[in-house]
């Protein structure tokens, strides 16, 4: 079975096109001093092959999102809430033993520093072949000798790596070499959705482009859909076809990159843009005022107002401005540094 | 007049000789640059890591010594001055770290980092004027001093952490900040505000600061002039504009060429990365432009 | 004004705040609770005791010998018809009194030697961890030696030394000899690791002296790892002691756990089956070791907030 077959054989199936759907997914953490709404119910969806950037500063919840969409959350913090539906499974009704195999086969994740979740004394064939093994015995079926070496070699290249790097050990490589090697795990299984949590964040400039386009083409070529979680905006506007704005937990804003990019709706979304520095031009700085929001029992209603002094009693609509454009519409801060 | 802060030729190399085990390491070769008291500029020295910055920053601080060349302050050699002479260099050139919450000591609120020096230094007569001066520091900065002193490290945010370093290196009056990455643990969102301080510093204070980056795009938005580093060597310097609009080592083209801009219209990653990897290894360095 | 919900007063905590703090930081360390707790059970007696009990019994001949406990003493039938509450041992000691009267010379002795041995090892590690060279060389090679030499051979002949008459913090004083080595390394290899944090570096910046740096800005780091090693250390600094003690080298005329030991072995009292004199000391020891075992574990938990296992 070729790459792209595997991934439109299952699109073929009831929910044709979607890659996933994300519905009203809510993350507390319960602390004795309140709750924490680290993920306050947050609605996307991606078809097949597309590609999601979520962006945020840090506290605003995703990289809880991204683990949530795992269903690798860990106490003190649990899902309160919500769905995660791939394909035609909702990720959060089905038992543990059924998600873990689900997760590598149909989600997978390549975790913020993966260059450093690699065992150190492991050789890279092994670790490649680990997840396969974990799946391949329940279908009962066990590879060949040379059927490992055929697969080693075929993920490697998959990622730009020369064959020898199988016989190698972590500490050989390089950083761009080792988030390689982690996207090639990532993706041994041919997922339907891919998730990367700054895959790149450690990685010098140079090298994160290589990298990025590595598993742009890789992505590609399964028909996959990625969702790229980071903060790097430079970074999103290159490698995205859709970013989604998170603050406070929230998502403010999710759109076609362009237009977000060109025109944004959402002021967080408008002063996070305007405060980015570009190569083209010297310019003022322009900060955000105010502090990024504190979790612990936060109110309900718009918390950028929070964050400019202002207050909204009540729950903020999450409305549809235009094709796949999304917003939180406060039309108390609506107009803010335009 | 001599340059406040000047670096001659050094190199600092780590590991080899005779004794050792380590493979011999250069990881500063033969790099000269000088800060100008009369023209207090921003210098930016750019480079990925194992480039060599961090290495000079530290040989400008006087925390390493060169293993060839000199660091001179006020044309005085660092590593033969007296006493006075380095106390008064150390207050005189002052450090912005990388790590904002690393910096401060966890059992102190965040007032000891900006009265300690004070103290030591003997910079005011009594508690009221040091106070004074902390509060006016804090205020330059963008900070509250009611909502920013009496905390503890921990309680502030990453930004203001490093805003509150600012505020210290501004205290001492310094003739040069040598900030090493002062922005790249805080988030986007703040960095602004942090730049903006360190600007400030500059175009109002009239001091020299040296910027150590990875991230061209802040390194362009503020200094003066830029030096590009490359697995220890000096690769191109000279004007901000002029480097950064129209370079002319392929490794300066490459690390441009390599920034994802935050335009959708603007594609990154059109040069070929083997032939440019080539040109890289044998182009000779082009030096400080003029 | 960004105030009301981004940032939080955290400076004024009442005194009943902080009471809660503790209790919910006992419940989620039970190794320190339960230690504290034992120690705590310790005191008790000991303080009523001394309010309630003759504690002048501790003295041989204070009543007949081998009495067992409530066993009617002939040489007193009017006044102890009842006995006493634990018996009396073969020299005719109360051993309530005993006990009452010797858990706190113990502790004494573990107490002198381990604040003696941490004060000595601490400074020792500073001086050779903040100033390297030689002085480390010194220093460093001492404390190897002498760990390598059994602490009880150096014991023994500082006690065999000091036989006539010694004194309860005389005996403090010898086991500290030896207290001070094991510190000493532990807390240098920690200075070690502070000499080279940012915030260090950043006060030698600021024109802070040496001196200055190792006890205003890394001692208040260092005192929970400190105060970890000084419960460890008076629980070595006690078992030196009862084992001395128990050899027959101690202070002779102190009723200390260790020298009832040394009567007990001397006069055999497991053979003669007087268990309410061989139980007690045994008892009280193992209550004394097990919460100072467990004090130093939780005590490891708090200065390591990794070891954290729930929030």
């Amino acid at each position: 079975m070729t790459t792209a077959k595997k991934n439109s054989k299952k699109s073929s199936s009831s929910n044709a096109g979607v890659g996933i759907d994300v519905q009203d997914l809510k993350v507390h953490y319960d602390t004795p001093d309140g709750v924490v709404k680290a993920v306050d119910g947050v609605s996307f969806s991606l078809r097949q092959g597309e590609r999601m950037a979520l962006v945020g500063e840090s506290g605003s919840g995703k990289s809880t999102l991204a683990m949530a969409l795992m269903r690798l959350t860990r106490a003190p913090g649990r899902i309160a809430g919500g769905k995660v539906i791939v394909g035609d499974q909702d990720l959060l009704d089905i038992d543990e033993e059924e998600m873990r195999l689900q997760r590598l086969n149909e989600v997978a994740l390549v975790p913020q520093g993966a260059m450093n979740s690699l065992n150190p004394v492991m050789k890279i064939k092994n670790q490649l072949l680990d997840g396969l093994y974990d799946h391949q015995i329940n279908k009962s079926e066990k590879l060949s000798k040379e059927e490992q070496v055929e697969i080693v070699e075929k993920l490697l290249k998959s990622v730009d790596l020369i064959p020898q790097v199988a016989e190698m050990y972590p500490h050989e490589l390089s950083g761009g070499m080792k988030q390689r090697v982690a996207i090639a795990i990532a993706t041994s299984m041919q997922p339907r959705v891919i998730v990367a949590d700054e895959p790149t964040s450690a990685l010098d400039v140079v090298v994160q482009r290589n990298v990025m386009q590595t598993l742009g083409r890789l992505q590609e070529g399964l028909h996959a859909s990625i969702i790229l979680i980071g903060h790097d905006m430079g970074l999103v506007a290159q490698f995205s076809d859709h970013v989604g704005v998170m603050y406070a937990g929230r998502l403010v804003e999710v759109g076609p990159v362009k237009t977000v990019f060109k025109s944004p709706k959402h002021p967080y979304t408008r002063l996070l843009i305007k405060s980015l520095p570009t190569l083209s031009n010297k310019k003022d700085f322009i900060g955000i005022p105010g502090l990024p929001a504190t979790l612990l029992n936060l109110p309900e209603g718009c918390a950028f107002c929070l964050r400019i002094g202002q207050t909204t009693p009540t729950k903020i609509p999450w409305v549809n401005v235009a094709k796949d454009h999304f917003i939180q519409d406060c039309k108390k801060c609506a107009d803010y540094g335009k | 007049m001599a340059n406040v802060l000047e670096a001659k030729n050094v190199s600092k190399v780590f590991g080899g000789g005779f004794l050792s085990r380590e493979e011999e390491n250069v990881a500063v070769n033969n790099i000269s640059m000088s800060l100008d008291q009369k023209n207090p500029k921003i210098i930016a020295v750019a480079g990925e890591s194992g480039s060599g910055k961090t290495t000079l920053a530290r040989l400008l601080l006087g925390i390493a010594s060169p293993t060839t060349g000199t660091v001179e302050y006020d044309g005085k050699d660092l590593t033969t001055i007296s006493r006075n002479e380095r106390r008064e260099f150390r207050r005189e050139v002052q450090p912005i770290f990388q790590d904002p919450y690393g910096s401060y000591n966890p059992f102190y609120k965040v007032d000891h980092v900006l009265f300690t020096p004070i103290q030591n230094f003997k910079m005011a007569e009594s508690r009221d004027e040091a106070v004074d001066m902390v509060e006016k520091a804090l205020e330059l900065v963008g900070l509250v001093p009611a909502e920013t002193l009496g905390r503890l490290p921990h309680q502030l945010s990453g930004g203001q952490r490093q805003r509150v370093m600012v505020a210290r290196a501004l205290l001492l009056k310094p003739r040069v900040i040598l900030a090493d990455e002062p922005v790249s643990a805080v988030d986007a969102s703040l960095r602004a505000t942090i730049l903006d301080a360190v600007s400030k510093l500059n175009k109002e204070l009239g001091i020299a600061i040296v910027y150590v980056t990875h991230d061209l795009t802040t390194a362009y938005q503020i200094s003066d002039e830029i030096m590009i580093l490359y697995k220890g060597n000096l690769v191109e310097a000279g004007d901000v504009e002029t480097v950064i609009k129209n370079p002319k080592h392929p490794y300066t083209q490459l690390l441009i060429d390599s920034i994802p801009e935050a335009d959708p219209g603007k594609k990154w990653g059109k040069l070929d990365m083997e032939k440019t990897q080539e040109k890289i290894l044998t182009s000779p360095s082009v030096g400080w432009r003029k | 004004m960004a105030t009301a919900t981004t940032t939080q007063d955290f400076t004024k905590k009442t005194f009943k705040r902080r009471a809660e703090d503790f209790w919910r930081y006992v419940k989620r360390n039970p190794s320190l609770g339960v230690g504290l707790g034992l120690f705590l059970a310790l005191f008790l007696f000991v303080a009523i005791g001394y309010a309630t009990y003759e504690v002048e019994r501790y003295r041989p001949l204070s009543g007949g010998p081998d009495l067992a406990p409530f066993q009617k003493d002939s040489y007193n039938p009017v006044t102890r018809a009842n006995g006493y509450i634990l018996g009396t041992d073969r020299q005719g000691r109360d051993v309530m009194a005993v006990m009452i009267a010797g858990i706190p010379l113990t502790l004494q002795i573990g107490l002198i030697a381990g604040l003696i041995g941490i004060t000595v090892g601490t400074i020792l590690a500073f001086m050779a961890a903040y100033y390297g060279g030689w002085i480390d060389q010194v220093i460093s090679t001492i404390v190897d030696v002498g760990l390598t030499i059994p602490g009880i051979l150096i014991l023994i002949v500082i006690a065999v030394n000091l036989q006539s008459g010694l004194s309860v913090p005389q005996m403090g004083l010898a086991v500290s000899a030896v207290a001070w080595v094991w510190p000493a390394r532990t807390i240098r290899a920690q200075v070690l690791v502070m000499r080279e944090q940012l915030y260090v570096e950043i006060a030698r910046l600021s024109g802070t002296s040496g001196f200055s740096i190792m006890f205003k800005e890394m001692l208040p780091n260092l005192a929970p790892y400190i105060g970890a090693s000084l419960v460890g250390s008076v629980a070595s600094a006690i078992l030196a002691s009862v084992g001395l003690e128990a050899l027959g080298l101690g202070p002779f005329d102190s009723p200390t756990l260790g020298m009832t030991i040394y009567w007990n072995i001397q006069f055999s009292s497991i053979l003669h089956g007087m268990w309410w004199w061989f139980g007690p000391p045994i008892l009280v020891l193992a209550m004394i070791f097990v919460g100072l075992f467990l004090m130093t574990a939780g005590l490891d938990e708090w200065s390591n907030p990794r070891l954290r296992k729930r929030v």
